[in-house]
C-alpha cells in the first residue's frame, strides 16, 4: 500500500484495499463508496458522516427541483440520512448507497408534494424506507415527469407572481420581507402566493 | 441496443428535453438493474454539473450530527437550549428556572417538592432531560414529569407524567423496571426501550419505536396487561372504553414534535385545533361550517401558533383574524 488517501483511518482491516494503482487524486466514486461500506462495519456514525459529505449537495439540489423550497429539500435529505442510520439500512441495501439515497430522496420529495396537494397516498408507505419496494422503471420516469411539470408550471406563472412565490417558498422569506423587496403590499404578496399555490395544486391534482 | 444508452441522452432527459421515443427507450433500459445504477450515477453527475442550489454542507452536517447524538445517545446534559433548525425556540435558562420554581410551587404541595423533582415545559416548548439512570426524556409542550429526588434507580424507576413525552430508557444490568405512571388508569412498564406516552384530558396513548413495553390498565376494578410492540399504538380512554391496539403505525410521524414538526394524516381540523390548544395554549375558533369539516394533510414545521396557522392559510384558502384575543379562522370565498 503505497498511497494513503487522506480519508483512510488506520484502524481499517488489512483485507481492504484500493484496487487502483492510480494517483491519489483519481479515486473514482465507486471506490469511495466501497470505503464507506467498510467503514459501516466498524464505525457507523463516522461512515454516515462520510456518506453525508459525499452526497448531501447533489441530493439537496435534486430534491429542491420537486419541493421548490431549500429548507424542505434539506429537511427531506436529512431525514433520509437519519433513517438510513437509525434503521441500519446500510446492512440491507443491495444496490449502491448512492442509488438508494437518490431513489429515497425522490420518493420522499414526491410523497411530500402529494401530501401538500391534498392527495392521500393509496398504499400505507413507510416513505423513508425503500428496502422492500424499490421504484420500478415507470415510477422512476414518473418522478422526473413530476419535477419537470412543476418547473414548467412555475415558469408559466406571471413574473410578479412567480417572484413572490419563489421568495416565499424557495427562499423561505416572510411576507413582509417580500413586500418590502418587491415594493408591493403584504396583501398583494398573499394574493400572489395563494394564486401560485392554487395553480400548482389544480394542475398537479390530475 | 437498449443496453447502451449514452450519458448524453440521460442528461437530455434530466433537462426535460427528451422526446417520447427517447423516454420509452430509457424506460426499457431501466429494466436492467445495472442500468439503474448507471442512471443514478449520471443523476449525481448531472446535479453536480448543473446544481439547482448549493447548500451549506458543513452547517447541515453539524446539525445532523447533533440530531443523531440527541436521539441515540442518552449521555447529555439537562436543560439544553440549542440554537439550530431543530431547536429554534429554546428559552433562556434563567426564565426556565424561574418558571419551573413558580410552577412547582403552585401545582404541588411541599412534600412533593422535597421528595420529587419535576421537569416541566411551557406552551410551545420542547425540552430534553436526563434522569439519574442516564435514561433521557424529551418532553413535549405543556407537559410535566415528576421523578423521585432520592433513590431513583435504587429499587425501581418510577416517574409520573402529565402531557406527552418521548422516552429513551436505558436497560440496567439488573433488569430494573422503568415505570411511567399517568393520571389515567394506566402505567407503562419497560426494561429499556424507546417509546412515547401521551396523557391529557382522559385520553392516554402509548407509541412504541423499539423494544417492548407492558401497559398495565385498571378498569372496572379489573386489571389488564397489554403488550405493545414496535410500530404499535395503544389508545386508552379513561371513560371505560376498551383499549385499542393498532399495529404498523407510522410511528415516526408521532415523534415529529421532537423537531417542532407537526404531521397530519387526513386529520380533521377540529382535532388539529385541539392539538394546537394542548401544545400552544391558544384557542382557535372556526367560523364556517364548511371549514369545520376540513381535513389537514401534511408535515409542517412550526415553533409557534402563528407559523402553523399561516402554513394552513397558505395551503387551504383560510383567513386568520384576531377577535378579542381569540384567533378565528374563516374560509376565503
Amino acid at each position: 500500500m503505497t498511497e494513503n488517501p487522506r480519508d483512510i483511518k488506520p484502524s481499517l482491516p488489512d483485507t481492504f484495499s484500493f484496487d487502483k494503482e492510480e494517483g491519489q487524486s483519481s479515486i473514482i466514486i465507486g471506490d469511495k463508496e466501497l470505503f464507506i461500506r467498510k467503514a459501516f462495519e466498524t464505525d457507523p456514525p463516522k461512515a454516515i458522516e462520510l456518506l453525508f459529505k459525499l452526497y448531501y449537495k447533489p441530493l439537496c439540489s435534486h430534491a429542491v427541483r420537486f419541493v421548490y423550497s431549500k429548507e424542505i429539500a434539506e429537511d427531506i435529505v436529512s431525514d433520509v440520512f437519519y433513517s438510513f442510520l437509525q434503521k441500519s439500512i446500510y446492512t440491507q441495501v443491495k444496490s449502491s448507497y448512492r442509488s438508494y439515497l437518490f431513489a429515497s430522496v425522490r420518493h420522499n420529495a414526491c410523497a411530500y408534494i402529494r401530501r401538500e396537494v391534498g392527495k392521500t397516498s393509496k398504499e400505507k408507505d413507510d416513505s423513508l424506507d425503500l428496502t422492500s419496494s424499490f421504484p420500478t422503471p415507470l415510477q422512476i420516469l414518473q418522478y422526473d415527469e413530476l419535477h419537470q411539470a412543476i418547473e414548467k408550471l412555475v415558469n408559466e406563472l406571471h413574473p410578479q407572481c412567480r417572484k413572490a412565490f419563489l421568495m416565499s417558498r424557495y427562499e423561505s422569506m416572510k411576507y413582509h420581507q417580500i413586500a418590502q423587496e418587491l415594493h408591493i403590499s403584504k396583501k398583494t404578496v398573499e394574493a400572489h402566493i395563494t394564486k401560485a399555490l392554487r395553480t400548482l395544486r389544480a394542475a398537479l391534482q390530475l | 441496443m437498449s443496453n447502451n444508452l449514452s450519458k448524453n441522452i440521460i442528461f437530455i432527459y434530466l433537462s426535460g428535453r427528451a422526446t417520447s421515443m427517447q423516454k420509452k427507450m430509457i424506460e426499457e433500459w431501466l429494466h436492467h438493474e445495472k442500468n439503474q445504477e448507471q442512471f443514478y450515477e449520471w443523476v449525481e453527475e448531472w446535479e453536480t454539473e448543473h446544481p439547482q442550489f448549493i447548500p451549506d454542507t458543513k452547517k447541515a452536517l453539524d446539525n445532523f450530527l447533533l440530531r443523531i447524538s440527541d436521539n441515540d445517545l442518552p449521555l447529555l446534559t439537562i436543560n439544553q437550549a440549542k440554537k439550530g433548525p431543530f431547536y429554534k425556540y429554546g428559552k433562556s435558562l434563567i426564565w426556565v428556572a424561574a418558571s419551573l420554581i413558580l410552577m412547582v410551587l403552585s401545582y404541588f404541595p411541599a412534600k412533593d417538592i422535597i421528595f420529587y423533582k419535576t421537569y416541566k415545559t411551557a406552551y410551545g416548548e420542547v425540552k430534553k432531560f436526563q434522569l439519574e439512570d442516564r435514561s433521557s426524556i424529551i418532553l413535549n409542550a405543556n407537559s410535566s414529569l415528576k421523578a423521585p429526588r432520592f433513590g431513583f434507580g435504587k429499587e425501581s424507576r418510577e416517574v409520573f407524567l402529565q402531557g406527552e413525552a418521548a422516552f429513551s430508557v436505558v436497560h440496567t444490568a439488573d433488569d430494573k423496571r422503568f415505570i411511567v405512571n399517568t393520571p389515567g388508569n394506566m402505567n407503562v412498564e419497560v426494561l429499556g426501550t424507546q417509546f412515547s406516552v401521551y396523557s391529557r384530558n382522559e385520553i392516554n396513548t402509548v407509541k412504541l419505536q423499539t423494544g417492548l413495553v407492558k401497559v398495565n390498565i385498571q378498569q372496572n376494578r379489573k386489571k389488564e396487561q397489554i403488550i405493545v410492540k414496535p410500530g404499535d399504538v395503544l389508545s386508552i380512554n379513561n371513560a371505560d372504553v376498551k383499549p385499542i391496539l393498532k399495529h404498523h403505525q407510522p410511528v415516526q410521524d408521532f415523534f415529529a414534535w421532537k423537531d417542532h414538526r407537526f404531521v397530519f394524516n387526513n386529520t380533521p381540523l377540529t382535532d388539529v385545533l385541539q392539538s394546537i390548544k394542548e401544545t400552544f395554549g391558544a384557542d382557535v375558533i372556526i367560523e364556517d361550517k364548511e371549514l369545520q369539516q376540513k381535513r389537514i394533510e401534511g408535515s409542517f414545521k412550526a415553533g409557534n401558533v402563528n407559523e402553523l396557522l399561516n402554513a394552513f392559510a397558505q395551503m387551504y384558502n383560510i383567513k386568520i383574524d384576531t377577535v378579542n384575543n381569540d384567533i378565528v379562522l374563516k374560509m376565503i370565498k
